[in-house]
């Protein structure tokens, strides 16, 4: 943990030294300090002014989770059913990877059609970001769970229903979880992105950034930049807490 | 609660694999388990223990042959009434002991308080009071074994299907083992079929021996134990039938090599 502050602070210095040298307009690349000034003011006076930074965060939060939690409700139960039938598997594994290769952002113009530019296309394009990789890791955790696990609850005259709920859902959680964590990365990519061209409801990340870009503001485009990244490592974070709650059975 | 299980004209075959003949696992095999008693089944590795006892645990079914319990003819594998413990540990490693113990109990559908209370039973008469919070991966192998049988046994089932649940522990656990079992079965007179490899551990513990014959295998030789228990492993009776199974082991790889 020290090490990689470290690593962080020396590339901060790193930055700084460079900036000194004024190889490239202070304009164009900012140095730190400016950076954490752009934060500072994001944070208080906003961008455009009165939209402040924690207002941007939440709804860029609120729609990365929305979306998230949609294709969790529907990727995991998608999941367990493919891996646990072969036959389905091989009806619609196709189909998915025809579609999985077609990045979210592809989806906008379509999204924007059928939504608008409002919440719903937003919370639609993460869910398809999201979707994919929790379909696939939740199918592939059913497919490695020990086959003895489910005679032992078989034994005892389980159902396919139980079976799923007692043995396949809780065996496939770790995938499960590193597919969520994944998803949940992707869609927030995807979501700023999305806010960048069009999906926009005065709140946003991506459409302060874009705000600050019309105004020429470098430092605070930079600043915008790190809170997307602050915002990504803390959400990794929980979601690794998490995970090492649920599983402490490993 | 103990039935009995009786077992009649059951076959088994393997489908072929490219180019093979299907594997014909169990000919026409015949037993009867009396309520209450002990039998075990002692055969060479790879002579269908395991096959047969998951066809008897309906997660399998037979070519031909049909099974009764209490001299009821039993078809479905639903309400079988039979709990079995597997050759490796199976219990879910996400689960706590506790409720390790209560899964059986769960898919039985019975009342919450009925459920706690036999669970805390099965954990105080098992001592494992100490570990009931803890997850398969903290326990030794003779605990998690431990657990298995008291998960078995916690519906109550008629019948007791054991594929060498012990041939996994080192010997002196083993030992524990053997003498906890029959204590366990002392005291609740479970009917117990008992499949394993080593011959000591059947003479051990059981009733009868089947010594069954290596592929396809048929029940070749029944052999009555009568020694009063515990018994003594070292008395001449022991050593005597422990020597008239190898024996027979021996006539049948040499019949079939
Ligand atoms: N699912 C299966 N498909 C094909 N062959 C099998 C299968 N299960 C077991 N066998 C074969 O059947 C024989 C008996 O296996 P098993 O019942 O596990 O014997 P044991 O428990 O006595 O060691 C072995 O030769 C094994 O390779
Ligand atoms: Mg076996």
């Amino acid at each position: 943990m020290l090490k990689a502050i470290g690593v962080f602070t020396a590339l901060l210095l790193f930055w700084e030294l460079f900036c000194l040298t004024q190889i490239i307009p202070e304009a164009l690349l900012p140095s730190p300090p400016q950076v954490a000034k752009a934060f500072i003011e994001l944070l208080y006076t906003g961008m455009p002014p009165g939209h402040r930074l924690p207002g941007h965060a939440l709804y860029s939060l609120g729609r990365v989770l929305a979306g998230t939690g949609l294709a969790v409700l529907c990727g995991v139960p998608t999941g367990l059913v493919l891996g646990s039938s072969p036959k389905l598997r091989s009806l619609f594994m196709p189909v998915i990877n025809f579609l999985r290769p077609i990045p979210p952002l592809a989806w906008i113009p379509l999204a924007i059609l059928w939504f608008g530019l409002g919440f719903a296309s937003a919370v639609y394009l993460i869910f398809l970001g999201a979707f994919f990789p929790i379909v696939l890791s939740t199918c592939s955790g059913v497919n490695s769970v020990d086959r003895l696990f489910v005679d032992s609850v078989r034994i005892f005259g389980a159902k396919q229903g139980a079976i799923w709920l007692k043995v396949l859902l809780p065996g496939a959680m770790p995938s499960i979880l590193t597919g969520i964590r994944v998803g949940l990365g992707i869609g927030w990519m995807t979501l700023v992105a999305a806010e960048f061209t069009g999906i926009r409801g005065g709140y946003g990340l991506g459409y302060m950034i874009m705000n600050a870009r019309d105004l020429q503001r470098t430092d605070e485009v930079m600043a915008g930049m790190a809170a997307i990244g602050i915002i990504g490592l803390g959400m990794e974070y929980l979601m690794g807490r998490l995970a090492k709650h649920l599983l402490r059975w490993q | 609660m103990a039935a009995s299980l009786t077992i009649k004209g059951l076959s088994k075959s393997y489908p072929a694999q490219k180019d093979a003949v299907p594997l014909l696992v169990l000919e026409s095999m015949d037993f009867h388990v009396p309520a209450g008693s002990i039998v075990s089944i002692a055969g060479l590795n790879g002579s269908g223990k395991t096959t047969l006892l998951r066809i008897i645990a309906g997660l399998e079914s037979p070519d031909t042959g049909s099974m009764l319990i209490d001299e009821k003819i039993k078809t479905s594998s639903s309400g079988r009434n039979i709990g079995m413990i597997f050759q490796e540990v199976a219990l879910l490693p996400w689960r706590t002991v506790r409720q390790n113990i209560a899964v059986g109990l769960e898919l039985d559908e019975r009342p919450k308080t009925e459920l706690e209370d036999l669970v805390d039973d099965f954990i105080t008469a098992f001592g494992l009071a100490d570990y009931a919070g803890k997850y398969p991966k903290e326990l030794s192998g003779g605990l998690r074994q431990k657990v298995a049988i008291a998960r078995t046994l916690a519906p109550g089932p008629g019948v007791v299907l054991m594929d060498e649940p012990f041939s996994a522990l080192d010997c002196q656990t083993r030992e524990e083992m053997l003498s906890f079992l029959l204590k366990v079965w002392a005291k609740r007179q479970d009917t117990i079929l008992f499949v394993t490899h080593n011959i000591e551990e059947s003479l051990y513990l059981s009733d009868q021996v089947l010594v069954i014959s290596p592929k396809p295998s048929r029940v070749a030789e029944i052999i009555p134990v009568t020694m009063p228990r515990p018994r003594d492993k070292t008395s001449l009776e022991f050593n005597m039938l422990r020597r008239r199974i190898i024996d027979v082991l021996r006539r049948l790889s040499e019949a079939n090599p």
